[in-house]
């Protein structure tokens, strides 16, 4: 036993010298930022380069959406060759982290929010606002091709710019939008008029801006029906609520709650948290949505629920086997008790490692993902969703909607003045980020849990703990 | 006949005159097969209840109201799974990792093992204890520290992690395993190859690995079941989206994240798929493995 | 542990004859040391690559605030001393729920499947052996099979129709349905108790290959004075398998207590105070959560992987200091 020990012992010290010597000094922190006017946005179209691009592996639409501007691509650069590597988006954060730390981190990588301020710390992304910055400067940009795919004038003005304030932390823009994604609501049309919605255009409650009252009501008459036509074992509505921000930090705030205040202190113990929890207990207690200790069999994507709250391309459910003809879509259900509805939404988009050595022309890239034929191109390969430029914004004519023209796309782009995604991290450390998310989604499961909701108090009280743990620096 | 048997069979003669000893020996005998028989019938129903679920259809696996057998068996199932996510890629990932396993573990094991047994050397001791010490060791201590060196020297992503480190003895068990039956083979064979002429490695391959069979057999089953079932290493070395997944990998991203809304049916497929694997390996080694154990015990 | 080394030194040993002759020249070392040092090379390298150098660089980042990547901020040991601090309650929970898992399964573990190698070894009736691989068999399902068939026996939904194959049998005992693992406090660990029950018999074995080792001379000894068949298991059986049991006693909870399992449980991604999966979370489970999870803390994760290496010291001392018990046999 004490040999053991001792050589140990003897073992470890000779170690820690060893990496003592090694590895005395603290590393730099993170590169100098770079000025527009040294960024060259109208490379030598002979440059030669070789570009990596990460993307989600589990989607297909992402993929066949970069691989056509990826050939895009070659016809304005021919001597550049661009790869795409996947990354899993369940663990988005340590799979990056993982790269990083490997030195092998692509050029440009596919990437969220609220996901990405886990990476602010780390300096995984470059700053992208001097490039947009040199974007603005010129005269025309070489890869901002217009409708005549030809260079044209770069203008913030172009976009819907909340969506670039989402990728947003310190004043520093990390990634770039790729699209409108904001959370709507699916429905499931068959349902709905079997349980006697009433669904024509005309009349209906259930049209764009409608209100979580009737929603609410529409959710009272689909449960009469269900319960009396043997499925009592499914839901109204796949709300999403207990593992996704995008649906519950804007329920939150609608009725006037707060997560974190302007001076970085937990302020979720309110009264209208109180209220809000309130409302998710009475879904529950009336069966709108499950239980969330209770497995579910159905779901929204099998045909089984009338509704589901989502932000995804409307292809990825109009297309199923058991969704056709039966998938429509409306706006996310406003509330207006505190008169302040929100609506969430979200970045989704592509960003520049720091250690990319070819950062120009992933802009290059990246701005013809934002222009005008970039857009277009990517709508044709299985990006329907709104379009991230206003000049794209009529379903009707532009290519996102192409195929579904006669759902009701506008869901997507109604409500802007609405639309709000989880920023708050951003008002306190962002190394909490991970543990305030956690402890919010865990606050809806616990209203979503019959049990633990009759003391809404206790609830909020765990959270509070919670968030003030996970903002304790480490 | 082992030591039990003899006592019992000693009693029982001595019990012979006695007609109700025997009857009453015949109630316990009854007793203990039903006994014997109800713990097996509890011990193997989740292998059986997991067999029977992977024979459903798709249908059956949602709606309460099927009985509890498949109305006809779907062994389309067993089809079905290795084109489902990343299982017919996993077995092939799994079974390169074994393969190469089931070469560097003896291998490597063997040489330190012989060290050991066999051979006189200053140091030997210290050496020893090292190695034993490694077994107090939790893997927690090098987890991180190994991911940051594997992520520095481009080991993450692929299977080098669950095969390097196996060049290097495989682990202490083995190799103190591997000792424990070298010493007890005696010096004798090698000292007649001694007069012969035959130097130390030549002693070590012809004579004493030869007839480590058994324990070599009983370690490689081992390596193989590590392996075949491990699933944390690779959920901490291979994050990335295209990244090898072995096979354990596979089925656990289904358990904690089944997005793609797989059926229960083609998971429980799966499973049966890979506990089959090592119950027919066992079938086969039933012998070594259990006497593994007793070489490798601690008056060895 | 201590078993094997005393095996190793106690045992008759002509190297230690060597040392003697050779106090002289290095040249002479090398000539007489070279061959076994060559045969252990594998052993020096994969100490010093994949042991010595990641415990000392542990060490090293446990006192550093770092992501491993652009963050080094020294700490000393405040990352101990967070522990204690505004870690405590998690800490807590952690150690709670870990002591309770090695409490209870660990011997939970060894008497269960000591009960089945009695009872398998048995000569009273025919087929004994079968028996044996009948109850081996189980713990061929490798653990996420395994985790994937229990989740599903032991599903719990709103109608009862639809619940798994478990609670339909206690709904039709006419007891309450339970949630196992998803239920909270202590109950959502015992049916970790439960579910290990399956796998008793990987002990059995090794419970088996103990009482072979037994000297059938004991036994016989006993029988010519006419011991009873209990009295003989009493002094014979159990204190002659006292050194496997003491083994097995070490190995299970040095294993137990790095029990990450419940990753397979409970999928919540960070369980902390208070949250879903709390009541599964154990300190193998936090490690790896901070060590992965949270950016820029993983010199407090290798600050925890000491703290559990600790532990381990701590108990495996105090097993070994109360090992009075533990019968080494004459001397061998």
């Amino acid at each position: 036993m004490r040999k053991i020990l001792t050589v140990l012992l003897a073992g470890i010290m000779a170690a820690v010298l060893f990496v003592g010597c090694n590895r005395g000094t603290e590393k730099p922190g993170g590169g100098s930022t770079v000025k527009p006017e040294d960024i060259n946005v109208n490379l030598d179209p002979n440059t030669t380069a070789a570009l990596e691009i990460m993307v989600p592996g589990g989607n297909a639409n992402e993929r066949t959406m970069i691989d056509c501007l990826i050939e895009d691509f070659k016809d304005l650069f021919p001597n550049v060759t661009i790869d795409m590597t996947y990354v899993s988006v369940d663990n988005y954060v340590s799979a990056v982290g993982q790269q990083q730390l490997a030195e092998t981190l692509p050029d440009i990588v596919w990437s969220n929010s609220p996901d990405f301020y886990d990476l602010v710390e780390s300096e995984t992304f470059i700053d992208l606002t001097p490039y947009i910055q040199a974007n603005e400067m010129a005269e025309t940009v070489y890869t901002y091709r217009d409708e005549n795919n030809q260079p044209s004038k770069f203008s913030s003005e172009d976009f819907y710019t909340e969506f670039f304030d989402m990728g947003t932390a310190n004043g520093k823009n990390y990634v770039i939008p790729r699209s409108c994604d904001t959370v709507i609501t699916f429905l499931n049309t068959e349902i709905l008029s079997n349980a006697g919605v009433d669904l024509n255009p005309e009349t209906t409650k259930v049209k764009n801006g409608w209100t979580w009252d009737d929603f609410m009501d529409v959710c009272a008459q689909v449960r009469t029906w269900m319960d009396n036509n043997g499925m009592s074992n499914n839901y109204v509505i796949d709300a999403n609520l207990t593992s996704w921000l995008s649906v519950c930090y804007p329920m939150l705030l609608s009725y006037g709650a707060e997560v974190i205040d302007e001076n970085g202190n937990v302020a979720i113990d309110s009264e209208a948290t109180r209220q809000c929890l309130e409302m998710v207990a009475e879904m529950v207690e009336k069966r709108y949505i499950n239980d969330s200790t209770v497995a579910t069999t159905g779901s929204y994507d099998n045909g089984k629920s009338a509704m589901l709250f989502q932000s995804a391309s409307v292809s990825l459910y109009a297309d199923r086997v058991a969704l056709r003809d039966k998938c429509d879509l409306v706006s996310f259900p406003l509330i207006t008790v505190n008169n302040t509805p929100k609506i969430g939404a979200g970045i989704a988009g592509y960003a520049i490692s720091s250690q990319s050595e070819n950062k120009e022309v992933a802009w290059a890239f990246l701005t013809y993902l934002l222009s005008y034929t970039g857009q277009q191109e990517m709508a044709l390969n299985g990006l329907n969703l709104a379009s991230i430029r206003q000049d794209l914004s009529d379903y009707t004519t532009a290519n996102w909607g192409k195929g579904y023209e006669t759902l009701n796309l506008s869901a997507y782009t109604y409500g802007s003045e609405y639309k709000v995604s989880a920023d708050f991290f951003t008002r306190t450390t962002l190394t909490a980020k991970a543990g305030l998310q956690q402890a919010l989604t865990q606050m809806f499961n616990n209203a979503c849990n019959a049990e633990k909701a009759k003391d809404i108090d206790s609830i909020i009280a765990t959270a509070v703990r919670d968030m003030e743990d996970a903002m304790i620096e480490y | 006949m082992d030591t039990n048997s003899e006592i019992v069979g000693a009693m029982s003669a001595r019990d012979a005159l006695n007609r109700h000893a025997r009857r009453k020996n015949l109630a316990l005998k009854i007793i203990l097969y039903i006994f014997m028989t109800a713990i097996a019938v509890v011990l193997l129903f989740p292998y059986f209840y997991m067999i029977v679920k992977s024979l459903k259809t798709a249908d059956e696996v949602d709606n309460p109201y099927a009985g509890f057998f498949p109305a006809v068996p779907q062994f389309i199932n067993y089809v079905t799974v290795f084109q489902t996510g990343g299982y017919g890629e996993g077995i092939l990932w799994t079974m390169l990792i074994i393969i190469f396993n089931l070469i560097a573990v003896p291998l490597s094991a063997t040489l330190i093992a012989y060290s050991f047994a066999k051979l006189k050397w200053k140091g030997r001791s210290v050496m020893f204890a090292a190695m034993l010490g490694t077994m107090m060791l939790p893997s927690a201590v090098t987890q991180l520290p190994l991911y940051i060196i594997y992520s520095k020297i481009g080991f993450l992503n692929t299977i080098l992690p669950f095969t390097v480190p196996n060049l290097f003895g495989g682990g202490a068990v083995y190799i103190f395993l591997i000792r424990q039956f070298m010493r007890g083979i005696p010096n004798e064979l090698e000292n007649a190859a001694k007069i012969d002429g035959a130097n130390t490695f030549t002693r070590y391959a012809r004579i004493v690995v030869p007839l480590c069979q058994p324990v070599l057999i009983y370690v490689m089953v081992q390596v193989f079941l590590a392996y075949w079932g491990d699933y944390y290493g690779p959920l901490v070395y291979c994050t990335s989206a295209d990244a090898p997944r072995p096979l354990a990998l596979v089925l656990y991203n289904f358990i904690t994240d089944n997005s793609s809304g797989t059926k229960t049916n083609i998971l429980m497929a799966g499973a049966v798929f890979m506990s089959v694997i090592p119950t027919i390996l066992f079938g086969i080694f039933q012998k070594q493995l259990i006497e593994g154990v007793t070489m490798g015990s601690l008056k060895g | 542990m201590k078993i094997n080394i005393q095996t190793a030194e106690v045992a008759p040993a002509p190297q230690e004859q060597l040392p003697k002759k050779e106090k002289g020249s290095l040249k002479k070392f090398i000539k007489n040391n070279y061959t076994g040092w060559l045969f252990n090379l594998p052993l020096v390298i994969g100490l010093l690559a994949f042991t010595l150098i990641p415990v000392g660089y542990s060490l090293y980042i446990s006192f550093w605030r770092t992501n491993g990547i652009n963050i080094w901020e020294w700490r000393g040991f405040d990352n101990y001393i967070r522990m204690f601090t505004v870690d405590r309650e998690e800490i807590g929970i952690v150690l709670l729920n870990t002591f309770y898992y090695v409490i209870v399964s660990v011997p939970l573990g060894l008497v269960v499947s000591y009960l089945l190698a009695i009872l398998v070894n048995n000569t009273i009736i025919k087929g004994v052996n079968s028996y044996r691989v009948l109850y081996y068999l189980p713990c061929m399902i490798p653990a996420v099979a395994a985790a994937l068939l229990w989740t599903d026996m032991m599903k719990y939904t709103a109608s009862s129709e639809s619940m798994g194959i478990l609670n339909q049998m206690l709904i039709s005992m006419g007891l309450p349905a339970s949630r196992w693992f998803q239920s909270e406090g202590p109950s959502a660990i015992a049916s970790l108790f439960f579910i290990n029950l399956w796998s008793s018999g990987s002990g059995m074995i090794l419970w088996l290959s103990a009482f072979k080792n037994i000297d059938k001379g004991l036994y016989e000894a006993a029988d010519i004075e006419g011991a009873s068949r209990f009295r003989k298991f009493y002094t014979i059986t159990i204190p002659m398998s006292t050194p496997m049991i003491f083994y097995n006693l070490i190995m299970s909870v040095i294993g137990s207590i790095q029990y990450t399992g419940t990753l397979m449980y409970s999928s919540g991604a960070l369980p902390g105070r208070g949250s879903d999966g709390q009541s599964l979370y154990m300190l193998g489970v936090k490690i790896y959560n901070t060590s992965f999870k949270i950016s820029g803390a993983q010199g407090y994760a290798a600050a925890l992987a000491w703290f559990m290496l600790a532990i381990i010291a701590a108990l495996t001392g105090i097993l070994f200091k109360t090992s009075k018990w533990v019968f080494y046999g004459e001397d061998d």
